[in-house]
């Protein structure tokens, strides 16, 4: 119970004068007392088996609720993870493709260039002997 | 975890909030012997004399007490011994400052009667 505190205003505005408020005084001290020693004494005991019940669901529930935000929380950061894993494969299989539409498009530039530098016109007048040289290559 | 603490806090409370009430409903429902009422008095440094004449003032109040209506009972103790302000015993009961003032009015001439009844 709280501790008495001294009559204020509004008791003084409801007439409690010096009289009533010694009698208040001790009335209060004689309740908290006697309440004092009725919860100080042991609990019967179909009081204590539903206080006991109380507190055990209460526990249970508590216990329950912890699990289950911890198994959630775990669950949370597997699916995370999983998740994570499944953006770097879909990423790195991504950028596999994209080096190797660069390779080959790398590939056919260089042999593009190659091929004009190499090649170059022949004049009209040297035809025919490039005709011939390309006539003996074959045989 | 702050609201698991939280929850543990008002379990506690409710268990403590509990036992009070036993109290009360014990003494509601079981009617309350004066002079086994009386009887629970701190001795503190009093006199004998000091401690007789409180017990004899306790004994008036609580006879004041069980003449009283239900709610002029209610709104006394939880004014004079649960220490309430009047705004939180409004809140509690559902009535008015108004009407919470007039029932504790009601109730102390009761007792100044029944104080004044005994000299």
């Amino acid at each position: 119970m709280k501790m008495s505190r001294d009559f204020d205003n509004d008791d003084r505005e409801l007439g409690v004068d010096a009289q009533v408020g010694e009698a208040l005084k001790n009335f209060r001290s004689n309740v908290q007392a006697w309440g004092e020693a009725e919860y100080g004494c042991p609990r019967p005991a179909r009081t204590v088996r539903a206080m006991s019940w109380r507190v055990a669901t209460g526990w249970a529930l508590s216990c329950v609720v912890a699990a289950g935000s911890v198994s959630g929380a775990v669950y949370q950061r597997h699916h995370q993870r999983e998740l994570q894993k499944i953006a770097a494969e879909q990423a790195a299989r991504q950028q596999k493709l994209e080096a190797a539409r660069h390779a080959s498009t790398d590939d056919e530039d260089l042999l593009a260039k190659v091929d004009s530098d190499v090649s170059r016109e022949v004049p009209s007048a040297m035809e025919p002997l490039a005709q011939l040289m390309s006539d003996s290559e074959t045989e | 975890m702050t609201w698991l603490m939280r929850i543990a806090i008002n379990l506690e409370k409710d268990h403590w909030r509990n036992r009070r009430m036993q109290f009360w409903r014990h003494t509601r429902t079981n009617s309350v012997d004066l002079d086994e009422a009386s009887d629970w008095l701190p001795s503190g440094e009093r006199t004998a004399e000091q401690q007789m004449l409180a017990k004899e003032q306790v004994g008036h109040v609580w006879k004041a007490v069980e003449k009283l209506s239900a709610r002029q009972r209610t709104v006394f103790l939880l004014r004079y011994v649960e220490d309430q302000e009047l705004s939180e015993i409004a809140q509690m009961t559902g009535l008015s400052e108004g009407t919470v003032k007039a029932h504790l009015s009601r109730a102390l001439g009761k007792v100044r009667a029944q104080l004044k009844g005994r000299q």
